[in-house]
């Protein structure tokens, strides 16, 4: 090659890009999310080994006892029940609740708003209406509504918010799908003559679903929630078993004279969401770095 | 128009955008807008040549760079490559003949693939070189457009734009093409980069064995590439020749407007400020054409409201004519057929 044609000035000076990158892949909000929502999780995985209390064994004679009491160091329930015991098993039930009936939207939500936002016509119109009529009933009506008609219990928690949630990764990969295709690497992906599905999986997704991630990080916790108020309706984690939200619900009687039995399980809830918030921030910087 | 080398030709070729109407609209009888991007285009490229494709924004160079390479269906006519007339569908052989160098360095290349990533994706898809030899043929493309191998690894920010445009070069060499279609390469880069980047096209035109079709508005840059130039104005090809030929003895009044707008350091006197007292006798003239396209129903001439040199007979399109002393040369005007009496000149 000539000299003439390789005489482009070079990028940035590199040591300094190199320096951003590193900063960039692991940033303070996505490292401390992380360690935050990981020792949540170790919590939850180990809660046999940080209380020995059985979280659903009552104990009448011991309840409404403050944290700080003996043998029960956030207190007991109304019924007795060791309230660091529930924290942490409560934790397994929320994490494995939120987090599955998160993934099932998001796949199916950001595949069907991959098709729409690149096909568009018919296709996108016909999706574009279901999606309206979703969206047209409240989030936890419709969620009931389906709970109700298929039956309480954890399984049809998943399918109700599944049915109801997809909507709104659909509706923000779409949006970002029509700015994407209309970019030149989508056509020059398809004037190299690359299969759809390969354009669609391996150019476009990777550029449209950043949004979606994103937003399923605060959708953990809004799922987290609308399963407490299912619980309030009686649609919810069935009883014995220890959730936040519904330690929550039972504190609310009290909230008056023991202050502290809603606003501990209170806390873990706005932690997680800090976690996840934290972890959303972090990947956001990842992705512009 | 025929002669027997050419690789590429394009018959008659239209591509129409309509403006989305919904059912409701439609229900009311609302037709939708009809944009004629491009619209009836006869071109011929030879084997080897670069034939320069200028025009202004908006008069459909693009659109029918990307009507040619397949990104777009065509509404009308036809393309032929080798003497067969492409399909619909093209076979990735086909697919593979004419590429395409994008006009946007920055949005050209996907954001979240190495170059490697990019180059290697399309030599195992289009299997052009055995499995464990993709590696290797990645840099030979890197040496070829004169990156170096580390750029490999590397993703598109990490780039300049002549860069980026080397790489969306590298890309399009990856297929093999035997065409090579440039739709504005340079138009986005600094001026200082531009000169290597279309050095380096015409180098890998010559040692590649290619034919190019050169899109641009830059009358400077496509006189210095181009074999042919051919002009386009809103949808249609109004003159085509020889480089020199064309640069040196406009025929088509539009064709004169372009040259004429290419800044100068020195000031033109002469032919054209003359005219200036004849611009009520051409408000005349216009309103004559208007009213001759609707009595008749014919199509005006498209640049018939803005030509200086317009007449009474631009209320009908004229055909593209041959020059008979040039077989190179066609011209689109009423005037090209009294050319031999001098009437325009």
């Amino acid at each position: 090659m000539s000299a003439v044609t390789t005489a482009d000035p070079p990028a940035s000076a590199a040591a300094g890009a190199r320096r951003r990158r590193r900063r960039g892949r692991w940033n303070p909000p996505l490292i401390s999310g992380l360690v935050l929502f990981g020792l949540i999780v170790a919590c939850a995985l180990c809660a046999p080994l940080l209380t020995s209390q059985d979280p659903i064994k009552q104990n009448l004679a011991q309840a409404f006892l403050a944290p700080g009491a003996p043998g029960h160091p956030l207190g007991t329930d109304s019924f007795g029940r060791d309230v660091l015991a529930r924290m942490l098993y409560g934790a397994r039930t929320d994490l494995q609740v939120g987090v599955l009936a998160v993934v099932s939207p998001f796949l199916i939500g950001s595949l069907i708003g991959l098709v729409a936002g690149w096909f568009g016509g018919w296709i996108d119109a016909v999706i574009g209406r279901v999606v309206d009529v979703v969206i047209a009933f409240p989030f936890l009506v419709l969620v009931i509504a389906l709970v109700f008609a298929i039956g309480p219990g954890t399984t049809s928690i998943y399918v109700a918010i599944t049915l109801v949630g997809w909507v709104a990764y659909c509706r923000i990969v779409r949006g970002q799908m029509l700015v994407a295709k209309e970019q030149e690497y989508a056509m020059a992906a398809r004037a190299s003559g690359l299969p759809t599905w390969r354009i669609l999986l391996r150019h476009l997704l990777p550029n449209v679903v950043l949004q979606a991630v994103i937003f399923s990080m605060s959708d953990i916790v809004l799922t987290l929630l609308a399963i407490v108020t299912l619980g309030f309706l009686g649609l919810g984690v069935p009883p014995p078993t220890p959730d936040w939200g519904t330690m929550i619900q039972e504190g609310q009687q009290f909230i008056l004279t023991k202050w502290y039995m809603s606003t501990i399980p209170g806390l873990a809830v706005v932690i997680t969401g800090l976690a996840l918030a934290l972890i959303a921030d972090g990947i956001v910087e990842r992705a512009n770095q | 128009m025929t002669t027997g080398n050419e690789i590429l030709s394009v018959h008659g070729l239209a591509r129409h955008f309509t403006a989305h109407v919904s059912v409701v609209e439609r229900l009311f009888g609302t037709k939708p807008a009809v944009s004629r991007a491009v619209d009836g285009v006869d071109l011929v490229l030879r084997k080897g040549e670069t034939l320069g494709l200028v025009g202004e924004s908006g008069c459909g160079k693009s659109t029918l760079a990307r009507t040619i390479v397949g990104l777009y269906q065509p509404s009308a006519g036809e393309i032929r490559y080798d003497g067969k007339a492409l399909p619909a569908k093209r076979t990735r052989a086909q697919q593979r003949a004419i590429q395409m160098v994008f006009q946007d360095p920055y949005s050209s290349l996907n954001p979240r693939m190495t170059v490697e990533q990019m180059l290697s994706e399309l030599l195992r898809f289009h299997n052009l070189v055995p499995r464990n030899r993709v590696h290797e043929r990645t840099r030979e493309l890197m040496h070829l457009v004169g990156l170096p191998e580390r750029a490999l690894g590397q993703r598109p920010r990490q780039f300049s734009g002549g860069q980026r445009q080397r790489v969306g070069i590298a890309r399009a060499l990856a297929l093999e093409p035997s065409v090579l279609l440039a739709d504005e390469p340079v138009s986005a880069l600094d001026v200082s980069v531009q000169a290597t980047i279309i050095n380096l096209l015409a180098e890998l035109k010559e040692t590649l064995n290619l034919s190019m079709i050169f899109v641009s508005h830059n009358m400077a840059v496509v006189r210095q590439v181009g074999d042919r130039t051919a002009v386009m104005y809103s949808g249609r090809i109004v003159e085509t020749g020889n480089t020199d030929t064309l640069f040196d003895d406009p025929v088509h009044p539009y064709t004169r407007l372009l040259i004429g707008s290419v800044p100068r350091l020195v000031t033109v006197e002469g032919p054209a400020r003359a005219s200036e007292g004849a611009s009520e006798d051409r408000a005349a003239v216009r309103a004559e054409v208007a009213r001759a396209v609707a009595r008749d129903g014919t199509q005006a001439c498209r640049f018939a409201d803005r030509c200086p040199s317009v007449v009474a007979g631009c209320a009908v399109e004229p055909a593209l004519l041959a020059d008979p002393g040039d077989p190179n040369r066609w011209a689109a005007c009423v005037h090209v057929a009294h050319r031999s009496e001098g009437a325009i000149r």
